[in-house]
């Protein structure tokens, strides 16, 4: 385990080289929460309403801008293992005492962790600037943490699920964006679950997208135990499902392997 | 396949007896590889950062990593590297690192991919030497492929020949650069005009202008004699000696017939 941790380590150092990178990342959460927050002021001013679905305002806007500080924090780990699978560079990696897949989880998690630091900073300076309140509580922040590392976890098993698929499928981008507009629309990145017609909100909390995006959010600017508490049991069986998965397409894998140039 | 990247369709393997593909993890502690074409440095970072992070995954105490990182890094000479990182250094420095990061755990073998793949001659020269020092100094097994016959004469004991997956030759180097790699080829360009060239074991492949191309037959001429009388009758621009490719030594191996020469 202790191996994981450092391999987190040193891609969480890499990541820090890329400054201008993550200085761009920060400048891109300026300009979406800008935008929402445009938006969902018209929005409430044209209804003249104060509350939707019990989310207010600012709420709203906190609530987005948490759900976009873990979306933008996540790694796209699988553009490395798509190439890597194509020329054939797991060759070094296989040739260690390490598990090939686990490598690239804790490889994924540690180019989160810097972006998810920034993202958030950023987010909270803009939100408070903007809106001038603040939403949720301390509480609600520590949840929100400890929800938002198990919910970056999902996405680096998701993002290796993906880059896995490279065996099989020449370009895996597709596939992607796919798990993109699924987390954009049923993950409740850009809307959350309590505004979603009945039917499709009953869908959508079975799903293992909305453990991504909607919980640490939502767990954030609403602070319920009760809540944290099932969100966090939901997200630990999706996390045994997708260990489970990515053991499984990973001995698949290893059957289709070729190493070209070599 | 050895190392346990690549599963077989078929047969069996024994590293250290144990099946690669089978106990790969396991057998990992005991060899390392260099892919001369692929990289296990960490790219933006400096190397130590990659050495730090493979001391940890073999599990290695941190005073013996210390130990033989020192010792590593002299015999090497990587240490004005350590902290540079990785995109800034030349192929040659960077494949120093990458082969003193495969010996960090003391492997008992050590696999070589074509470690000297686009690497110009002197510094070829120089990681040959290291390799060979290594082997004699750690006793470490050194599994060499290489597409560069260079390599081989100067590294091996041993070789094997393989074409299109089937073995056509395995015996002895000595025995291999007797019968099959017995030319070289001279690629020159003169300051004056070619004039022929007296003694045996000679020939002209090709000329063009002042450039000549010779192919010698190291049995019935030696290299530097040939050297030298050139260098005495014409002024040389540039001169290139290489050994034939592999795709010739194939070729001749086939000409034989596919026992002779193998001596085991």
């Amino acid at each position: 385990m202790t191996r994981y941790a450092f391999v987190l380590r040193t891609a969480a150092r890499q990541q820090w080289i890329y400054r201008a990178e993550l200085a761009m990342r920060a400048v891109q959460m300026v300009l979406f929460i800008g935008v929402f927050m445009a938006l969902w002021t018209t929005a409430f001013g044209v209804s003249g309403r104060v509350e939707m679905a019990g989310f207010s305002l600012v709420e709203v806007v906190w609530y987005l801008a948490m759900t976009e500080t873990v979306a933008l924090s996540s790694s796209r780990v699988f553009v490395e293992i798509g190439e890597a699978v194509r020329a054939g560079d797991l060759a070094y990696t296989l040739a260690r005492p390490l598990s090939y897949p686990f490598y690239q989880v804790a490889n994924s998690l540690g180019n989160s962790a810097p972006r998810f630091l920034l993202n958030f900073l950023t987010g909270v300076a803009v939100v408070w600037i903007g809106m001038g309140q603040i939403a949720g509580s301390l509480p609600g922040m520590a949840a929100f943490v400890g929800t938002a590392v198990l919910a970056l976890l999902l996405d680096a098993l998701v993002a290796v699920l993906i880059g896995l698929m490279a065996f099989w499928i020449e370009e895996v981008m597709p596939v992607f964006w796919i798990y993109q507009k699924l987390l954009f629309t049923v993950g409740g990145m850009f809307l959350p679950l309590e505004l979603f017609p009945d039917w499709l909100r009953r869908v959508a909390e079975w799903l293992p997208f909305q453990f991504i995006t909607y919980v640490p959010a939502r767990a954030f600017v609403a602070f319920e135990p009760a809540f944290v508490l099932r969100a966090v049991i939901g997200q630990v069986i999706y996390i045994v499902i997708l260990t489970a998965a990515v053991v499984f397409v990973w001995r698949q894998a290893q059957r289709r392997l070729v190493v070209h140039g070599g | 396949m050895l190392v346990g990247i690549l599963y077989p369709t078929s047969g069996h393997a024994h590293v250290l007896g144990k099946t690669p593909w089978k106990e790969r993890q396991r057998l990992a502690y005991e060899i390392g590889a260099v892919f001369g074409q692929k990289s296990q440095l960490w790219y933006h970072l400096p190397p130590a950062d990659s050495f730090d992070l493979l001391a940890r995954i073999y599990e290695l105490d941190s005073t013996v990593y210390r130990q033989r990182l020192d010792y590593l890094v002299e015999l090497f000479e990587i240490g004005e590297h350590l902290q540079t990182p990785v995109r800034k250094l030349s192929l040659g420095e960077r494949m120093r690192c990458e082969i003193a990061a495969s010996l960090l755990h003391r492997p008992r073998i050590l696999f070589l991919d074509e470690p000297t793949i686009g690497l110009d001659v002197v510094v070829k020269q120089r990681i040959r030497d290291l390799i060979l020092e290594l082997n004699q100094k750690e006793g470490v097994t050194v599994f060499l492929t290489s597409h560069d016959a260079g390599d081989v004469e100067v590294l091996c004991k041993r070789a094997m020949v393989i074409n299109h997956g089937e073995v056509i030759y395995d015996g002895r180097v000595s025995t291999l650069k007797r019968d099959y790699i017995h030319t070289k080829t001279i690629s020159m360009k003169l300051g004056e005009a070619w004039q022929g060239f007296d003694g045996s074991g000679v020939q002209v492949l090709k000329q063009k202008g002042y450039g000549v191309k010779l192919k010698v037959d190291t049995k019935l001429a030696s290299i530097e004699e040939v050297m030298s009388q050139l260098l005495k009758r014409y002024a040389i621009v540039d001169i290139n000696v290489d050994n034939p490719p592999m795709e010739e030594i194939i070729a001749r191996i086939y000409e034989a017939g596919p026992s002779e020469g193998t001596d085991r």
